[in-house]
């Protein structure tokens, strides 16, 4: 794989890759199995902060993105200069995980929007309609509109604006015994 | 002459002995190559019958999203988001919860066993036979997705009433490893792809999916079942509905009494598919100053409408073409006691 799809791959994580660029990524990376292993590894990071958000030992953390890395590395990351960067970038991440920052970070990060802008319909890439997006709807709508959305797909998990809602601000509805909602902290496995 | 015709005699056996032993070491898709109805078929199959793992690499309203899939055989299944906010789906026989952090979990009781929790909709269970009077099964090209060959089958729609998708199942496991929506115009409208794909045992699906998530899935089956649509007008107000003219091939699934999280009041929720898709017909008293839909609106692929009809604010919503929501929508009919 040469720098610069690493470095795209690393910009689309980011969010910073221009938009143009990201569909003929994407498409890239659903041909090369090379790609695919990379984009894997990248969110094993992300998936070690997850676990981090979840309540684990913070001193865990960089321990286990190391691990995540050097398993990646067996057979898969060649570029040490690389590796070190990661390892790097993912210490200094655990660093501000322990300050309780690490997932907002993350968070606004894979969820800025940034990365994929509204494409047009080529057949190649992911297009949007030509429909009025519900985010231009009142906000009572639009969270209407979310509920709805989570009640007709329960296995999607597409991000939606009712799922942005700050931790703990959508506890405050008391459970209905009626229907079949629940309400709860989210359960640690 | 006689000793020559022997010779051919049993040079046929031997290659018919060949042909016969070749036929049986192929694998089984290998038969199917000629229909791509057999190898939805099969892809349907290998979702009841096989464990797995896999990370899934998934594009909706423009955004990448990625999660991690554990499915057993038994119907056990756990899908967790990789990025973005914290989320899982956990889902057992007839049973799914979903999981959202720091709020409301909601439970989903399926009454019909449908495929793995996968987030792409081919992984319907709905005969092939049933499929075909709507969507028209063609063979594409063979690709490689997450490692491994894939062959491309296409559901291409008969008719203006739905969108097409393009599915790509594995040669060696005949899982579904990518996935594509394609709209009325050929453009794709949503996909996913498996980055990579693991085999297991029951035991070790099991193990991963966790004891925890499992204990939890089976107490949410034995909680209350949905409460009827019957008893939705004593405790909410709503009232169940009725069709006019829905679109060829769409028929009523299920009609339930939901409440979303958040939400202080269950409406009636009616789904109504043609066996791969599915529109979700809302209907909740309307409330003058309240959240109303009234309109067509759009998320992605997601298409909604919504109005007003005897009191009652009706929203259709699905993935299905703009179209098809506002025939529903126009059709809908509100009974009266």
């Amino acid at each position: 794989m040469s720098d610069l799809l690493r470095e795209q791959l690393s910009a689309l994580m980011d969010g910073e890759l221009p938009h143009e660029e990201c569909e003929l990524l994407v498409k890239r990376i659903s041909n090369s199995a090379e790609l695919a292993r990379s984009w894997h590894a990248y969110h094993l990071i992300s998936d070690a902060l997850r676990d981090q958000l979840a309540g684990r030992d913070a001193e865990q953390l960089a321990p286990r993105v190391r691990e995540a890395l050097t398993e990646e590395n067996t057979g898969r990351f060649h570029d040490a200069g690389r590796l070190r960067r990661w390892s790097t970038l993912a210490a200094g991440v655990a660093v501000l995980g322990l300050a309780g920052l690490a997932g907002s970070l993350i968070t606004r990060h894979m969820d800025s929007g940034k990365v994929f802008a509204p494409a047009g319909a080529n057949g190649t890439g992911v297009s949007n309609p030509v429909h009025v997006d519900w985010r231009s709807e009142p906000q009572p709508v639009q969270a209407e509109l979310s509920r709805y959305l989570m009640m007709h797909d329960p296995y999607g998990m597409t991000p939606n604006a009712s799922e942005e809602t700050p931790r703990g601000a959508a506890t405050a509805t008391p459970p209905n015994k009626a229907t079949n909602e629940r309400q709860s902290k989210y359960p640690q496995f | 002459m006689k000793g020559r015709v022997n010779t051919r005699s049993s040079d046929s056996m031997r290659w018919g002995i060949l042909l016969l032993l070749a036929a049986v070491c192929l694998p089984l898709n290998a038969f199917a190559d000629a229909s791509p109805e057999a190898w939805f078929s099969l892809m349907q199959q290998a979702l009841k019958s096989r464990s797995y793992q896999g990370n899934i690499v998934y594009m909706r309203n423009g955004m990448p999203a990625a999660y991690r899939l554990v499915a057993c055989a038994d119907g056990y299944a756990r899908m967790s988001s990789l990025t973005g906010p914290a989320r899982e789906v956990v889902r057992g026989p007839h049973v799914a919860v979903r999981m959202r952090a720091g709020a409301a979990y909601m439970i989903v009781h399926e009454p019909r066993q449908v495929g793995a929790p996968l987030p792409f909709p081919p992984a319907t269970q709905t005969p092939v036979p049933q499929l075909v009077k709507w969507y028209r099964f063609e063979l594409g090209g063979w690709s490689r997705v997450a490692g491994e060959d894939a062959r491309l089958v296409e559901l291409v729609p008969r008719d203006q009433w739905r969108y097409g998708y393009r599915v790509w199942i594995s040669r060696t496991t005949d899982l579904p490893l990518r996935s594509q929506l394609v709209g009325l115009r050929g453009g794709v409208l949503e996909q996913a792809f498996f980055t990579h794909v693991k085999i297991l045992d029951e035991a070790t699906a099991h193990g991963l999916i966790g004891r925890k998530a499992i204990t939890l899935v089976a107490h949410a089956a034995s909680a209350p079942a949905v409460a009827s649509a019957k008893v939705c007008p004593e405790t909410t107000g709503s009232r169940p509905v009725s069709f006019k003219e829905l679109p060829p091939g769409y028929n009523l699934l299920r009609e339930q009494c939901q409440a979303a999280p958040g939400a202080k009041l269950a409406v009636t929720h009616v789904i109504l598919g043609d066996g791969l898709n599915t529109v979700s017909v809302f209907v909740a008293p309307h409330r003058t100053g309240g959240a109303t839909l009234t309109g067509q609106t759009s998320m992605g692929p997601v298409h909604a409408m919504g109005r007003v009809a005897d009191g009652y604010a009706v929203t259709v919503m699905g993935t299905v073409p703009m179209s098809t929501i506002a025939r529903i929508a126009r059709g809908v009919r509100i009974k009266t006691p």
